[in-house]
């Protein structure tokens, strides 16, 4: 009761703040104001850009018709097409077909005729008043059809005119309304198309700046005086005289202001939720349930002025304290960020190859980089720092003495993005002969900046992938592509003669052959096309193989000259984008999936490679794998996980362990050697080299730390960990409005396999922010408790 | 110690405060401090600005912790949660949260002692009447006077029939006619039995309305008793003093006054020049004082007769009594 009368007058001192009714009647004026703007879907008879299909010759078509040539139909659409257009056309038939024409206005001009009610004559459309289509609108006049039904009519007769230029049909289309009248062109998307940009961005951005960081630091302002205010002498003494007792009355000080800013943000956002929900048809409670979030940011900083409050008993000081307090955790949480990804993403190992005593690996930048073991240091073999994929491999061929790896290539400015792989081949002559980077050289490749051990054009570029590659392995030394034309087989001594130099320049980026490289001769049937997602294994015999492709596990049988033909094919119900990595051995395929966990399928029969029902692995339904590998020891298969924990299956695929590791769960990659020793990457960089037969480890690699790497981890990381990061709340308010799963991964099977280990919890923020608050509070109490005043 | 009449008992009270960049800097604000206030009584506590009377009350209250020493209020630790379940008090310099209305405070502070909603229904219309602000309730106390607003925390503390009340200054900012209200109040709720702990500097009141005085200074507690006993024990071993109003017609009457010696006594004569006619037979009476300290009465009747017998008419005589106040001006300038 007494608690309660506190938090009460808090609430109804902060109610009498004028700067908080200023800025509610704002907020409701704005609300008011805006409310009338929606989205208006419907059907645009409008041509849109991306529906003309043939460009160039839909422009010669005009400009034939210009001159009177070409049918009817396109001269009577030439005779009233816009002029602006019409003079556009004949400029660039002037400067023989020079000039731009933008598709923009192409279509924008041909818009122009759907308006005109004597387009249509029976001379120049013969045969249009037959058409089922047509029938109806062309019975009367067309110059007295409404206008919906003309726009209709002359669309249709547009696209008979250019048959096949056209995309046919009317689109869908939105547009930005207010009061229901339209006020924007139309954009040529659904709805539901916008909805990700109007969830992803504009609800969390407003919700993020505008309640995250204005409507907190408003409320903190508003709120700021109470504490202040309640150690005026004569107030104070009185509080303190009645049987409350102080902590008490701390605690429900700041509760009555967390229920205030409740009530407003509860207010805020009810109105933000019903407003979009009614106007846009989004009715997303993430909305709502980004109400408690908020409120607890605003407990994140009031804490902090409270404490100010207590200590300097002064409004402003307060205010000042917490927008420094914010200042702060804004910047260790940028630098931690930062560098975050420099010290502990980058560097991280996702793929290890073993090549005699040499040991390579590749990081998650794309770093190829080999032990030294004098230095202690990760050498850089091949790296491109500025890509932000990692590359393909590294496979070691034998024959050749080099390290295959592809790496993967995009086209400047994101938008049309290219999936190419280029082949890089790195030979190692020197290695194969025990020469070493000397000390004196190793000592300059300490820095990230030093020259690649290989930029003396040791390594070479290759052919590029056929298109399309989803996933490459090593088989009989050499590569197979498997791509969603099929499999292809690198041709090494083919490669050899290919340079692989881009064929096409374009503003002075290289850009890379389109072309079916005849380096990769086709190994399956023309007609066999795999789907994405799609993954391959050989079978344990390395005579055929298994292929994953969008739930489908299908068998490659050997025919003779590297060529093979599906043979067999299991629809293992999976649902829609299911993505899987498959692996085989004697008795059957593992397919490890991200959505159904671990599922084995029978081989009934070797020969026929005839596949049995499929057969969930039971406790292994939540296992995400990165990486799944059959040993060539025991057949036994060995799974990394998406939380960089290793599970063993047995032969048989009846028992599964989590094998005793001398190291930690955070596994990034795992390879498996000739001598069937685990080299197992965890941490950032450390690899230990472990015996599974008599679990003893039998080398460890651990790099020493650069500089970077002990200010990052001496200085910034414990500062990180102390600060309360009410920034990544913001990551929780993000799941919250677009429903994200923090886990989730890409389209592609190989997007399961270059995922960097990062268990991202969104709650974790809370948790430690709420820890934050508690100690706040706790010695806010003892220091009101211990005061005299 | 505890004897169940005693409402208030402190021990060997002492407070020290730590002040300075690193709290090593001590000052003692009271200093082995033992009073007791029974029920029932009007107690008044003097002293001077900082002799550490607030720091008392506060003690009292809780709002401090002692360095040492102990308190009892109404036999339960000073400054416990039952203890000011029981007190009633009015702060000096009384700040009310400005967002709240006079009625809006009683509720508020109602609710902080934990009366019930329909206890403080039926109490408060009366005790605004008490306090005259029947009619004022709905205004905010922004807009009180500082008068009003010591009404209205005078209301407050009666708000939970506190068995007893501390008072700081209560008539502080208050006209005569409010602090003879108070004072009448004052009287009314020790008819009621309650007791009340007062700090004061008007003298006159505390004479007029408590039973019993402690007087403090410089956190130590110089005297306390009832004010007569006060009185009394400044009084013993004190020389007389007498003041006398005279008339007489001889214009030499004062300088022959003044030779006069009686003992040890000390004779002091104050008279204004006398103006003397032209021929010196026609003489006007004229006024003039005497003062005489003297440590026997019998010094005070010899000036009486020697006085009617130079024919000097005694217009008044005034005998010198101590008083509360010089009891106070004696102890805080010891």
């Amino acid at each position: 009761m007494p608690y309660l009368a506190v938090i009460l007058d808090c609430f109804s001192e902060a109610a009498r703040s004028r700067v908080l009714w200023v800025l509610m009647a704002a907020w409701t004026i704005l609300l008011v104001a805006i409310s009338p703007f929606s989205i208006i879907q419907g059907v645009t008879t409008e041509f849109q850009a991306d529906q003309i299909l043939a460009r160039t010759q839909l422009i010669d078509a005009l400009t034939n018709a210009s001159s009177g040539k070409g049918s009817k139909s396109q001269q009577a659409v030439w005779e009233f097409i816009e002029p602006d257009l019409k003079q556009q056309i004949i400029d660039r038939n002037k400067n023989n077909r020079g000039g731009r024409l933008p598709m923009g206005e192409l279509s924008k001009g041909l818009s122009s005729v759907l308006d005109k009610p004597k387009l249509y004559s029976s001379d120049a459309w013969p045969t249009a008043s037959k058409r089922s289509d047509l029938e109806e609108l062309l019975e009367g006049d067309p110059e007295k059809l409404p206008t919906e039904k003309l726009q209709r009519l002359n669309r249709r007769l547009v696209e008979l005119a250019f048959p096949g230029m056209i995309r046919s049909g009317e689109s869908n289309a939105i547009w930005v309304g207010y009061a229901g009248i339209k006020v924007s062109d139309p954009l040529p998307i659904s709805k539901k198309q916008l909805q990700p940009f109007i969830e992803g961005f504009l609800l969390v951005t407003i919700m993020r700046v505008g309640l995250g960081l204005v409507g907190v630091f408003i409320g903190i302002v508003v709120t700021s005086a109470m504490i202040p205010d309640m150690f005026q002498a004569g107030s104070l003494h009185l509080l303190l005289s009645k049987p409350v007792s102080r902590a008490g009355l701390l605690i429900a000080k700041f509760v009555g202001a967390t229920a205030f800013i409740a009530w407003n943000v509860s207010f805020i956002l009810l109105g933000f939720y019903l407003l979009v929900g009614w106007r846009l048809e989004l009715w997303n409670p993430g909305i709502l349930i980004c109400i408690p979030v908020f409120v607890f940011v605003f407990m994140i900083f009031y804490s902090v002025s409270m404490l100010s409050g207590l200590i300097w008993k002064n409004a402003i000081i307060s205010i000042a304290i917490t927008a420094l307090f914010w200042g702060f955790c804004t910047v260790i949480g940028i630098t931690h960020d930062v560098m975050s990804g420099i010290v502990t993403q980058w560097p991280k190992i996702v793929a290890i190859e073993t090549v005699g005593d040499k040991v390579f690996s590749v990081t998650a930048r794309g770093r190829l980089q080999l032990w030294d073991p004098d230095s202690n240091l990760w050498q850089t073999a091949y790296g491109e720092t500025t890509g932000e994929e990692t590359i393909i491999g590294p496979f070691w061929i034998k024959p050749d003495s080099a390290l295959y790896f592809g790496r993967p290539y995009r086209i400047p400015f994101g938008g049309i993005q290219s999936d190419s792989i280029r082949l890089q081949i790195a030979k190692l002559p020197e290695l194969q002969q025990n020469e070493r980077v000397s000390s004196t050289q190793a000592e300059a490749l300490v820095s990230a900046n030093a020259p690649p051990l290989w930029s003396d054009q040791r390594i070479d570029s290759g052919p590029e992938f056929p298109p399309r590659t989803r996933r490459v392995i090593k088989w009989n030394d050499t590569l197979l592509a498997l791509t969603e034309r099929g499999l292809f087989r690198l041709d090494r001594e083919a490669a050899s003669m290919d340079d692989g130099r881009p064929q096409v320049s374009l503003f002075g980026f290289a850009f890379p052959n389109s072309k079916p490289s005849e380096t990769y001769p086709s190994m399956t049937p023309s007609d066999w096309q795999p789907q994405s997602p799609m993954d391959l294994t050989p079978s344990f015999d390395q005579e055929n193989f298994f292929v994953y492709t969008r739930g489908n596990l299908v068998a490659l049988r050997t025919i003779g000259s590297n060529q093979f033909e599906p043979v067999s094919s299991l629809d293992l119900e999976l649902p829609e984008g299911t993505l899987a990595l498959i692996a085989a051995n004697d008795q059957m395929v593992l397919v490890a999936t991200n959505k159904n966990g671990i599922i084995k399928v029978p081989i009934e029969d070797p020969k026929s490679l005839k596949l049995g029902a499929p057969v969930a692995i039971e406790g292994l339904e939540s296992v995400v794998p990165r990486k799944l590998i059959t040993s060539s020891i025991d057949q036994s298969f060995i799974v990394l996980d998406r939380d960089g924990k290793i599970w063993s299956i047995d032969v048989t695929g009846e028992k599964w362990t989590p094998p005793r590791l001398p190291v930690s769960d955070r596994i990034s990659a795992i390879h498996i050697d000739a001598t069937g020793n685990w080299w197992i990457a965890w941490g950032v960089n450390q690899i230990t080299v472990w015996n599974p037969v008599d679990k003893q480890v039998v080398q460890s690699i651990t790099p020493t730390l650069s500089l970077v790497d002990t200010i990052f981890h001496r200085i910034v990381s414990p500062l990180y960990w102390v600060n309360p990061k009410p920034a990544a709340v913001g990551t929780t308010i993000r799941s919250c409005i677009t429903d994200e799963d923090p886990f989730s991964l890409g389209r592609e099977t190989s997007e399961l396999q270059e995922s960097i280990i990062q268990p991202t919890d969104f709650w974790e923020p809370i948790w430690s922010n709420a820890l934050f608050i508690g100690v706040m509070l706790v010695i806010g109490c003892s220091l009101l408790y211990r005061q005299d005043l | 110690m505890n004897d169940p009449h005693l409402v208030i008992q402190t021990n060997d009270l002492c407070k020290s405060y730590n002040h300075g960049w690193f709290r090593r800097r001590s000052l003692k604000a009271l200093d082995h401090v033992a009073i007791s206030v029974a029920r029932g009584e009007v107690f008044a506590l003097l002293g001077p600005n900082g002799a550490g009377k607030t720091t008392l009350i506060k003690l009292l209250l809780g709002i401090l912790r002692p360095t040492s020493g102990n308190a009892t209020v109404l036999q339960q630790p000073a400054g416990s949660l039952a203890a000011r379940m029981k007190i009633g008090y009015l702060p000096e310099n009384l700040v009310f949260p400005k967002h709240l209305t006079a009625i809006g405070a009683l509720y508020f502070y109602g609710r902080l002692s934990r009366l019930t909603e329909s206890k403080m229904k039926a109490t408060i219309p009366g005790l605004l009447d008490l306090v005259g602000l029947s009619g004022r309730e709905s205004e905010s106390v922004r807009k009180y006077s500082k008068g009003m607003r010591q009404r209205l925390g005078l209301a407050q503390a009666l708000l939970h029939e506190p068995e007893i009340l501390v008072l700081d200054e209560p008539t502080d900012g208050l006209d005569p006619l409010g602090r003879s209200q108070i004072r009448d109040l004052i009287d009314t709720l020790k008819s009621q039995g309650k007791t009340i702990f007062l700090n004061s500097h008007i003298l006159q009141e505390v004479e007029l309305i408590c039973d019993r005085v402690a007087i403090m200074a410089k956190g130590r507690l110089r005297a306390i008793g009832t004010i007569p006993e006060l009185i009394e024990s400044h009084s013993h071993g004190k020389r007389l003093r007498v003041h006398l109003k005279c008339r007489a017609v001889d214009p030499q009457a004062p300088v022959t006054i003044a030779t006069w010696t009686f003992d040890d006594s000390v004779l002091n004569v104050q008279s204004s020049p006398v103006s003397v006619s032209a021929d010196e037979t026609c003489t006007m009476p004229f006024d003039f004082a005497i003062q005489l300290e003297t440590s026997e009465q019998r010094h005070i009747d010899q000036l009486i007769d020697r006085l009617r017998l130079a024919s000097v008419s005694l217009l008044s005589l005034e005998r010198h009594r101590i008083r509360l106040e010089d009891v106070f001006m004696t102890l805080v300038d010891s």
